[in-house]
């Protein structure tokens, strides 16, 4: 949101081409479990919102090595869930349906037969439109359907991240989001464009209200300024914010040669740790422009795409 | 502190006319009040604050009659999860009442009785509706529906102070709705169009009940491949239109289900809203443009083909930058306004769709030949047809025939009367007419021509000037009544300019001016201009080249005088193509440069250039002649080199200001109406005129082509007096517009545009805007820099209702976004822009009152600054990578009396550069870099040590996306660079030392920086971050000469933070006194306290809400008194606040 057209294609984009992730976005997610050490321990996890797929590829990655590490425990489960249909992951459950439903948050229970997970996320974002309060609006609503589900599925004390935009209402949100968590952080990756509006809410420790009943039959709204969060003052609700990813790694505003090879790992793994960064050039090899691995599987302007190139809008003009 | 809020700028989201001239405007948290006959805003009111006004809804009581007089009406204004309910109270002209019409001092009256304000609701409202007891809806409503996000709605009782909820229903689709639009008035006859995120569009009675408690959907309109923006029903109910993030709006007939829906492709990006009228469809999207279409069901009804119906009838095309948000039809279904994200306010004619589009023959003349023999004696197989014409008055052409007849028709009457026939003329003849004199001006194969009057006032006359062919003839009137210039082109190069005199006898007096050498360039004249004033003759050619020539004669009035030659010779002036037209006008008088000419040329490349030229009173003499590429055009201006004084008195100056492209295909022409500049061009077989400064085609006419002889002549801004002509099929084809009344003819524009994307650099000029006038008060002057490339020079004018950004100067140079500008004053006022793509300008900015107002005059309410903004160069790329963008620049003048100054910019692949500008050499010099960050630079700033060891010290301070503040000592870099360049030489660059100083003061990108200096010398370093942090530092910095490093810092205190300054990251920062105002873009604007009693503290002093989206740089000055804050995003907002000193 509220970038030029000119930043699109930063060193994130093209590490993700080359180490086969879906989307960028992954490193996002791998940066959040850095700071927060989010996979702990988890073996049931629930991405929502998950198309194109590239955060369930990081639940395989990571609850896969939990599960190395100790056999003895059981073995992960990742349930998907989208409204669009995904390109099959291995070890990954799709389930295509809507998240503001019942029957959703009662098959992804009965994929963990009966127990509860243990972490959910949701990476989901709408279309922008440009009207900045609209979309922040859309946005909360989409992470409130999304809290909502979670409150039917996630078992106390577990983890749920979600992306915010940080507009002119978030103190609302946080509000909102206080009410089930104790522990509600703010967080930007570094692989996540500065300035760029979006962020991430890390809510740890989930707890819900006592005697709260999930049920799906009436949305969550967000809450309104009161009292206790003003529209403008010094006690608005702002939660803590914590920049994640090893600040020595890779910088998705700065400007990359192109010819520059990526060093695999650098730019997230808690194992390597560098005080200073290098470029290194690969031997006899010239950059080659990789194709995205993951095309979005629907685009609402196909059609209209599909007319352009066949010349229909010169002839209206 | 107390700011007020002031002027702004921002997307225009609702609209709604309250009668056919009274148009209300939601524009942020105002709603404005305007009169779009005369385009004066009557009354503005804060409706909703801190939430911008999504939709307006009218009550639509039924009036019994209208007489003059004062009504009420009551509107509901919403927006997010607020209600407003306001009752008007405005008067009725007699306009309203079909009367006399031109009432412009009696403007409208309208002012707000009253305003309710409800909310917050529970959720986000889609729609809001007036409910009626009845349909005849005599008597006011007493309830109102609101349609809510969540897919249901509620009925409020509005008869009581607050409102009471008298009906829920839910619809039995839970999901959320980007878009919803209630169709009826009363309780029963209540629908609601819902614009599901799933792609469908529900149709629900809001009164109907299921089993299960919930509404059910009546229609299911599914089709569309994108979430639905908008839904409008027509007045019947009969039809639904729905517009969707697919590209494409849809229309479904409700009567009949069986029928499937029409799907129209058009518009090139998301479209917001479309508006059934009659038979047509208005619709408004992101691509900029409002569209009108055939509503494909009335018109398949009519004519019975789907496929031609589908066609756009027309596409405005005024506002800039990206969407047009908002859209209102008059009542009287004549006028259409639109909203753009650009804050422009538009008006449209659905009349003039038909008279500004001609799209078929049918709405063109065509006239053909007489029978023979009205003219001629019969003859044996006649074959005669039309061989040239010229237009000679606005309905009145002269056609040459093949037997040499030349012949004049009058379109009143349709009479056609010879004028002469001449065998010299057989088969060949060029023709070009004076229309105020009614000169037709014709020549043949033999170098001979023939003058004629169209009334035939004098005897046809024929000239023999020269052995060959006759390529082409310009004719022109002098500024003396009864004088007219003839530039006549013979093949073979050679030119004759005549001067033809009517002003003693009826009989023309002709006599030879000069004979004009041809160029050495070989290239052909194809359009002349003639200026009296300075004895000058200008031309273009085919080759791109433009000659000037000075005519002695035009002064002496001699005759038969010696050749003369061009004196001025510029190739290449629109790359190879041709140009076209040449167009001259004087500067104002009262200009810093003038005496002068303004020149403006169009070309086949599509573009149009204005030129500057000056000091074209020189003696003659010894004068050089000057031969230029034109690509090189900015070193001719020699306005501050000694040594070129002498050789500037030698020749003309000749400057080139601006060169836009206004079409994709022909610039053909250019004429100033009312002192806009309108473009004649061809494209795609249409002839168009385009009004430069307000961005719209005013006429486009599908003609076939530029191939043809065309001819267009006009009479007024507005174009309601014109002829276009163009030659085909042997016709003589032709539009005479005469529009029918002026009733018809509004403003087109009643609230200017502003930048149409994102702006992300702002800064107030302050005394740059005074360097050579004195005024009697300054102008607040800023200047913006945005993601529609546009640099955009803008003065505050304060008025009655508020305050406004006026444009004065919009300059599209950069390929892509500027992100940082700086003024800098030297000998001359400088401004430096910078952004993507490694661009780095230099411009000179001249300013001076408008014609005929002295400086000390000058009042900023009421008189626009005049301000010009010369492109003097471009910095050299010197990154490896092309991507590199330019993050920030500080510029400061290092010195002034020479005109040099220094740049600092921050680049994105981490360097920081130094330039050095040099005024007399016009040229950028890299100085010195460095890398320290390893990260993206995001901001840049220096301050100045006057007092350090050695001299004048520099420091430069950068940030980046590692959340460090990082201090070079610039000093020895800069002068070792200046002392040598001084002596003549340009050194290479140096590396700038490593940072002497640096600190940790954010956890991620440090987005915002100011630096002040305090009494005793220590420094306040304000930086506020991605990370939602305002940071302040308090240090002081002892310098050394040899040291190395040759700086140490002490702490005076700890670093005070602020980890949640705002909810969001902070983009602006800025130290005034004691306080720091702190902008972010969770749209507040924070104050603080710094006090350094004891150590450093910072206390929270006042915050404000902001009505800029994502705004993303501030800038502050204090001018006359008043402490101005300007706020610069997704739009541009203004605070005030007077100051005592």
């Amino acid at each position: 949101m509220g970038k030029s057209s000119k930043d699109k294609r930063d060193v994130y984009y093209r590490l993700a081409k080359e180490q086969g992730w879906r989307a960028r976005s992954a490193f996002k997610l791998m940066q959040l479990d850095e700071e927060f050490d989010l996979f702990e321990g988890v073996h049931r996890a629930v991405d929502l919102c998950a198309a194109p797929g590239s955060w369930s590829q990081v639940l395989t990655k990571r609850l896969s090595e939990n599960h190395e590490k100790n056999p003895q425990e059981e073995p992960p489960k990742i349930v998907a869930v989208d409204l669009q249909a995904m390109a099959p992951l291995p070890g990954v459950i799709q389930l295509q349906g809507d998240i503001t439903k019942v029957s959703t948050a009662e098959q992804i229970i009965s994929y963990f037969e009966g127990k509860l997970s243990d972490i959910v996320i949701c990476d989901g974002a709408p279309d922008v439109t440009g009207l900045h309060d609209m979309d922040e609006y859309i946005q909360a609503q989409l992470l409130l359907a999304a809290l909502n589900i979670t409150t039917h599925v996630l078992r106390p004390g577990g983890t749920f991240i979600a992306k915010i935009f940080r507009g002119k209402d978030i103190t609302l949100l946080y509000s909102q989001l206080k009410v089930f968590f104790p522990v509600v952080t703010c967080s930007k990756p570094r692989s996540s464009r500065n300035s760029s509006i979006e962020s991430f809410i890390v809510c740890q420790n989930y707890s819900p209200p006592e005697g709260y009943m999930p049920t799906m039959a009436n949305p969550l709204l967000d809450f309104h300024y009161n009292n206790d969060n003003e529209l403008a003052g010094p006690n608005r609700m702002i939660v803590p914010f914590i920049a994640c990813g090893d600040l020595s790694g890779y910088d998705s505003d700065m400007t990359y040669a192109l010819e520059v090879s990526i060093i695999s790992g650098l730019a997230c793994n808690r194992t390597i740790s560098c005080s200073t960064f290098t470029l290194q050039k690969k031997d006899n090899e010239e950059y080659k422009s990789l194709d995205p691995l993951q095309p979005p599987i629907s685009a609402p302007y196909l059609k209209a795409m599909e007319l352009k190139r066949n010349n229909f809008y010169n002839r209206v003009a | 502190m107390n700011l007020e809020k002031d002027a702004f700028a921002g997307l225009v989201t609702s609209m709604v006319f309250l009668t056919d001239s009274i148009l209300l405007v939601g524009q942020g948290p105002w709603l404005k009040f305007f009169d779009v006959r005369t385009g004066i805003l009557l009354e503005k009111s804060l409706v909703l604050p801190s939430n911008r006004i999504h939709r307006l809804v009218i009550e639509p009581v039924t009036k019994c009659a209208v007489g003059s007089g004062i009504q009420t009406s009551r509107i509901l204004a919403y927006g997010a999860k607020y209600l407003a309910q306001l009752e008007i109270e405005y008067e009725v002209s007699d306009e309203e009442r079909g009367l006399d019409h031109k009432k412009v001092d009696g403007a409208e009256r309208v002012c707000v009785k009253n305003m309710e304000r409800y909310g917050p609701f529970k959720d986000w409202i889609q729609d809001a509706q007036w409910i009626f007891e009845n349909e005849t809806r005599q008597q006011p409503a007493k309830e109102i529906a609101i349609a809510f996000a969540h897919n249901y709605v509620e009925i409020y009782d509005i008869t009581t102070g607050t409102p009471t909820k008298n009906w829920y229903i839910q619809c039995e689709e839970q999901c959320i709705l980007y878009s919803a639009r209630f169709f009826g008035h009363t309780r029963e006859t209540l629908v609601l169009g819902a614009g599901t995120v799933f792609n469908e569009v529900h149709v629900w009675k809001v009164m109907e009940k299921n089993e299960e408690g919930f509404a059910p959907v009546h229609h299911r309109l599914v089709g569309h491949d994108g979430v639905i923006f908008g839904i409008r029903f027509d007045d019947d109910g009969q039809f639904l239109v729905s517009v969707s993030d697919d590209r494409t709006m849809r229309i479904w007939s409700l009567k009949n289900d069986q029928r499937k829906c029409h799907v129209i492709f058009g518009h090139t990006a998301r479209i917001w809203d479309c508006h059934i009228v009659n038979r047509y469809l208005v619709s408004v999207s992101e691509d900029t443009t409002c569209r009108v279409w055939n509503n494909p069901y009335l018109v398949q009804d009519e004519e019975g083909g789907a496929e031609a119906s589908m066609d756009c009838l027309a596409c405005w095309e005024g506002h800039t930058g990206k969407n047009v948000w908002s859209c209102a039809v008059s009542p009287n279904k004549q006028l259409v306004a639109t909203g753009g994200q650009d804050s422009g306010v538009r008006l449209w004619s659905l009349k003039s769709i038909q008279e500004n589009h001609i799209e078929s023959d049918a709405d063109l003349t065509m006239t053909d030949l007489p029978e023979l023999t009205t003219y001629s004696p019969p003859m044996e197989k006649p074959n005669e047809f039309i061989r040239n014409f010229v237009l000679v008055d606005y309905d009145q052409f002269a056609v040459f025939t093949n037997l040499g007849y030349l012949l004049r028709y009058d379109n009143t009457n349709g009479q056609w009367t010879k004028l002469l026939q001449d065998d010299d003329f057989r088969n060949y003849a060029i023709m070009k007419a004076c229309t105020s004199g009614k000169l037709i001006v014709s020549g043949n194969l033999q170098g001979r021509i023939s003058i004629a009057h169209a009334n035939s006032e004098f005897q046809p006359m024929k000239i023999k000037l020269c052995e060959c062919k006759i390529l082409n003839i310009f004719v022109s009137e002098s500024k003396v009544a009864g004088v007219f210039y003839i530039v006549t082109l013979g093949v073979e190069g050679e030119m004759f300019l005549h001067q033809l005199d009517r002003r003693h006898t009826v009989e023309p007096e002709i006599k030879l001016l000069h004979r004009l050498q041809p160029s050495n360039l070989k290239t052909t004249v194809i359009c002349t201009a003639i200026c009296e004033d300075y004895n000058l003759l200008v031309c273009g050619s085919r080759e791109s080249a433009l000659l000037i020539y000075r005519i002695p004669a035009l002064a002496s009035q001699a005759t038969d005088n010696d050749p003369v030659s061009p004196v001025v010779q510029l190739r290449r002036t629109h790359g190879r193509q041709a140009v076209s037209s040449v167009t001259l006008q004087s500067l104002p008088e009262t200009t810093a440069h003038g005496p002068g000419l303004t020149l403006i040329t169009t070309g086949r490349d599509g573009c149009y250039t204005e030129y500057r030229l000056t000091n074209i009173n020189t003696s003659g003499d010894h004068e050089s002649s000057l031969d230029m590429n034109a690509d090189e055009m900015d070193v001719i201006d020699d306005h501050n080199s000694e040594e070129h004084q002498i050789s500037e008195q030698q020749h003309i100056v000749i400057e080139k200001v601006y060169k836009n492209r206004v079409t994709k295909g022909w610039a053909e022409g250019a004429m100033y109406m009312d002192g806009q500049l309108y473009i004649l061009g061809f494209y795609r077989k249409r002839f168009i005129v385009f009004n430069v400064a307000k961005g719209y085609e005013m006429l486009s006419i599908a003609c076939g082509g530029a191939h043809r002889t065309w001819h267009f002549i006009n009479q007024d801004a507005k174009l309601a007096r014109c002829t276009f002509a163009f030659f085909r099929r042997n016709k003589v084809n032709a539009l005479y517009r005469k529009a029918s009344t002026s009733k018809e003819v509004f403003e087109e524009s009643i609230q200017s545009n502003f930048h149409g994307r994102d702006v992300r650099a702002i800064k107030f000029a302050g005394k740059a805007v005074a360097l050579k006038e004195s005024f009697k008060q300054l102008p607040l002057i800023v200047a913006t820099g945005a993601e529609d490339t546009l640099l955009r020079l803008s003065q505050y004018v304060s008025g009655q209702h508020e305050g406004k950004i006026v444009n004065l100067r919009t300059v599209r140079k950069h390929s892509s976004v500027i992100k940082s500008i700086n003024w800098s004053i030297g000998r001359e006022t400088l401004l430096f822009t910078s952004g993507a793509s490694e661009e780095l300008r230099c411009w000179k900015v001249d300013s001076h009152p408008p014609q005929g107002i002295p400086a000390s005059a000058f009042d900023p309410s009421r008189h626009l600054l005049d301000i010009s903004c010369l492109e003097w160069a471009a910095s050299p790329m010197v990154s490896d990578i092309k991507e590199t963008r330019i993050m920030d620049t500080s510029a400061f003048p290092i010195d002034a009396s020479r005109g040099l100054h220094i740049l600092a910019a921050a680049y994105s692949d981490s360097t920081t550069r130094l330039w050095l500008f040099d005024e007399t050499a016009k040229k950028f010099f890299l100085v010195a870099d460095g890398i320290w960050h390893m990260k993206c630079l995001l901001q840049i700033t220096h301050f100045l040590v006057p007092d350090r060891p050695g001299g004048e010290g520099v420091v430069i301070v950068t940030t980046a996306t590692d959340g460090k503040l990082a201090f070079w000592d610039a000093t020895r870099v800069i002068s070792d660079f200046i002392n040598s360049y001084k002596t003549g030489t340009v050194p290479s660059h140096s590396k700038l030392p490593t940072p002497f100083y640096h600190y940790q003061a954010h956890l991620s990108g440090v987005n915002a920086l100011d630096i002040q200096s305090l009494d005793d010398g220590s420094l306040i370093v304000a930086s506020g971050g991605e990370d939602n942090a305002l940071a302040v530092n308090w240090i002081s910095i002892t310098y050394s000469d040899h040291q190395s490093p040759q700086a140490s810092v002490n702490a005076k205190g700890d670093i005070a933070k602020i980890a949640s300054a705002h909810a969001s990251s902070v983009t602006g920062v800025h130290i005034v006194g004691k306080l720091i105002l702190t902008v972010s873009t969770d749209q507040r604007l924070n104050v603080w306290e710094v006090n350094t009693d004891q150590g450093l503290t910072i206390s929270m002093h006042d915050a404000y809400y902001i009505d800029v989206p994502d705004p993303s740089a501030m800038d502050l000055i204090i001018q006359n008194g008043i402490l101005y804050v300007g706020i610069a995003g997704i739009g541009f907002q203004l605070l005030k606040t007077r100051i005592s000193t």
